[in-house]
């Protein structure tokens, strides 16, 4: 559905897209993840016609999306929710939709009915009649979200929709994003919280410095942390020379010290951690816990974007 | 007409909301408030005429009518640049121009449907002037069709204004600078043609030095090429409603022979005729020059809008 090929763009002396290529299959809800500046924001507005690219290519649905011809061939096939609310406060919700439904020539009758399929569908029907303002801001994200399916859109950018919102606001959002991507519609979604998308994707692609990071399934990322597991050690007095011992053990690839206690990170089966700990008993080190853990999202999320090893890189 | 407009959601929308908005009818509301008072004071002068026995001045009439168009149209140079300055700025302040460009509307459609709904608007108020205006009409000083032809000139001013407060709400980010943008540029069309045209006869005439010191600036004999500035007025819509009003309704203060822009060439130019077909039919050819301006005006405001998503290197590989 979309296949993005050496996307570069440079605002000035700043390269904000460096060779950018992604590719998101048909039907799926692909996560955009990157930090602030990455160029999340600059990559959907090419795609939808907003900025211009230095160079690349981007084809949607098989037309490119560079071309201004092909541009115009996509307007109906695109939708998109920018990163901030863009709404007319001074219109209700359902003026608000009808003006949309009439910028993509749909009028009367079926703009009638096309703003209450899209209240409904975004559970705002008891607000149709609602000035926009008067709506909190989770309101305001789903009636965004219900403008940008005005024109029956086969792809959906949306740009951190999340941001700002209310855990319950968060939960209804992500709710109608899966129910649209049930009903066979690619979705992009960016954000720079990777667990929030994590819950919900079939895919993502991290982006760090305008370079993509990382592009496959949700199990490929969280495959990447499978050397990222590691021993939490806590201790119930003085850890005394628990170091040094921790250190001596060959299968131990790295230890440190911690707020909580000690981290070590090694190549190593349970035996060995039976063996490593049976080793800080004897010599009377007062072990209070001796865990097994994984790193979490947002360390994966770090590593990948500090430079590890990237399926970007691999597929490249 | 009716089409473009009734089809264009941007047009509707703002209508739409600016109907809503409790500024048009504080708006509608002072500007009656202000004509209702000077329709007072002129039924006050008539009657103290009716009283006192003495005959009717119509002349005084038809000067009071110029002075309310005169009013009318200052009205329109600060409504104008403050209606359509911010039109397209405040879309791009509340963030809305971007989901706008990706809707199926063309940029020009876009331009068109601001355009037209500022023209609208400024319209509403000066028809709700028409009233105060037709006080003369009670007197016979003006007819009917005087007053209409007067107001087209200035239907035709709002119009051609209003084009470029679009374009300079396209150019400028801030509503607030695109206003006073509009504003001085309103004000150099007014203002600035007429220094501009000033500025080249004085050249022109400081080049025949003879004629400089005689007094007579204006007319050049030998270097004449100056008098050819007075086209630059075409581009004032003060030259064109004072042409209108002159012909139509009578100032009378410039020649004796010669009635609007032809009475002010006959006494200024010694190339140009008042006989001259662009000198005589001045406020058509103006009209003719403003509406094509304001149209290419229009259209370099969509080219402005897509701007941003024009220029694109298809496919190109790059090698960094």
């Amino acid at each position: 559905m979309l296949e993005i090929q050496n996307l570069t763009k440079s605002f000035g002396p700043f390269k904000a897209l460096n060779n950018l290529s992604l590719s998101v299959n048909d039907g799926e809800l692909f996560g955009f993840v990157g930090a602030n500046g990455a160029g999340k924001t600059t990559t959907m507005k090419i795609c939808v016609g907003l900025e211009r690219a230095d160079s690349g290519s981007i084809i949607i649905d098989g037309t490119e999306a560079l071309d201004p011809k092909g541009r115009s061939s996509l307007r109906g096939k695109v939708g998109y929710v920018p990163d901030f609310f863009g709404v007319y406060a001074d219109l209700t919700a359902s003026e608000y939709l009808h003006f949309f439904a009439g910028a993509y020539n749909i009028w009367g009758r079926d703009a009638d009915i096309l703003s209450d399929n899209l209240l409904e569908l975004v559970n705002l029907s008891d607000k149709a009649n609602e000035q926009v303002d008067s709506l909190s801001r989770g309101m305001k994200q789903k009636l965004c979200v219900a403008r940008a399916l005005v024109q029956n859109p086969k792809i959906l950018f949306l740009d951190e929709p999340a941001s700002g919102l209310d855990p319950k606001a968060r939960h209804e959002l992500k709710e109608i994003l899966r129910n649209l991507s049930s009903m066979g519609k690619t979705i992009i979604i960016s954000s720079h919280i990777l667990p929030e998308l994590i819950e919900m994707c079939s895919s993502i692609g991290i982006i760090n410095h305008g370079e993509m990071k990382f592009n496959g399934s949700i199990e490929d990322a969280l495959a990447l942390s499978a050397g990222g597991e590691f021993i939490e050690i806590t201790f119930s007095g003085d850890p005394g020379r628990a170091l040094s011992l921790i250190k001596e053990c060959p299968f131990v690839t790295g230890a440190e010290l911690t707020s909580k206690g000690i981290r070590v990170t090694a190549n190593a089966d349970d035996a060995e951690y039976t063996a490593l700990l049976k080793k800080l008993i004897v010599n009377d080190i007062p072990v209070a816990t001796f865990s097994k853990n994984h790193e979490n999202v947002e360390d994966i999320f770090l590593n990948i974007m500090e430079g590890g090893s990237t399926n970007a890189e691999n597929n490249a | 007409m009716q089409k473009i407009m009734l089809k264009n959601p941007v047009f509707l929308k703002d209508i739409s909301i600016k109907a809503k908005r409790s500024r048009m009818a504080v708006s509608l509301f002072v500007i009656n408030v202000l004509a209702s008072l000077v329709a007072i004071f002129i039924l006050f002068i008539s009657n103290a005429g009716m009283v006192s026995m003495d005959p009717m001045d119509l002349q005084a009439f038809t000067w009071i009518f110029d002075g309310f168009i005169i009013v009318e149209c200052a009205f329109v140079c600060l409504m104008v640049p403050s209606e359509t300055g911010p039109s397209i700025a405040n879309e791009r302040e509340r963030q809305t121009l971007d989901v706008l460009l990706t809707t199926k509307m063309s940029h020009f459609d876009i331009i068109l449907g601001k355009y037209l709904s500022s023209v609208a608007y400024t319209l509403l108020l000066l028809v709700s002037l028409l009233p105060f205006l037709s006080v003369v009409l009670i007197y016979g000083s003006i007819s009917f069709i005087q007053l209409v032809g007067v107001m087209l000139a200035v239907i035709e001013t709002v119009m051609y204004l209003s084009a470029f407060g679009i374009l300079y709400s396209t150019l400028v980010k801030k509503s607030s600078r695109a206003s006073a943008s509009a504003l001085a540029v309103v004000f150099l069309l007014v203002f600035g043609t007429i220094f501009l045209c000033l500025i080249i006869h004085l050249i022109a005439a400081a080049a025949n030095s003879g004629n400089y010191y005689n007094g007579r600036i204006f007319k050049a004999n030998i270097f004449n090429t100056g008098d050819f500035s007075f086209f630059l007025l075409y581009f004032n819509p003060a030259t064109t409603v004072f042409d209108v009003l002159d012909k139509i309704v009578g100032f009378d203060i410039f020649s004796d022979n010669y009635h609007g822009m032809a009475g002010i060439i006959a006494e200024t130019s010694s190339v140009l005729t008042p006989d001259n077909f662009f000198v005589k039919h001045w406020a058509p050819v103006g009209f003719v020059v403003q509406i094509i301006t304001a149209f290419y005006m229009l259209k370099l405001s969509a080219a402005k809008l897509a701007g941003n998503t024009r220029r694109v290197k298809l496919g190109k590989k790059n090698n960094n």
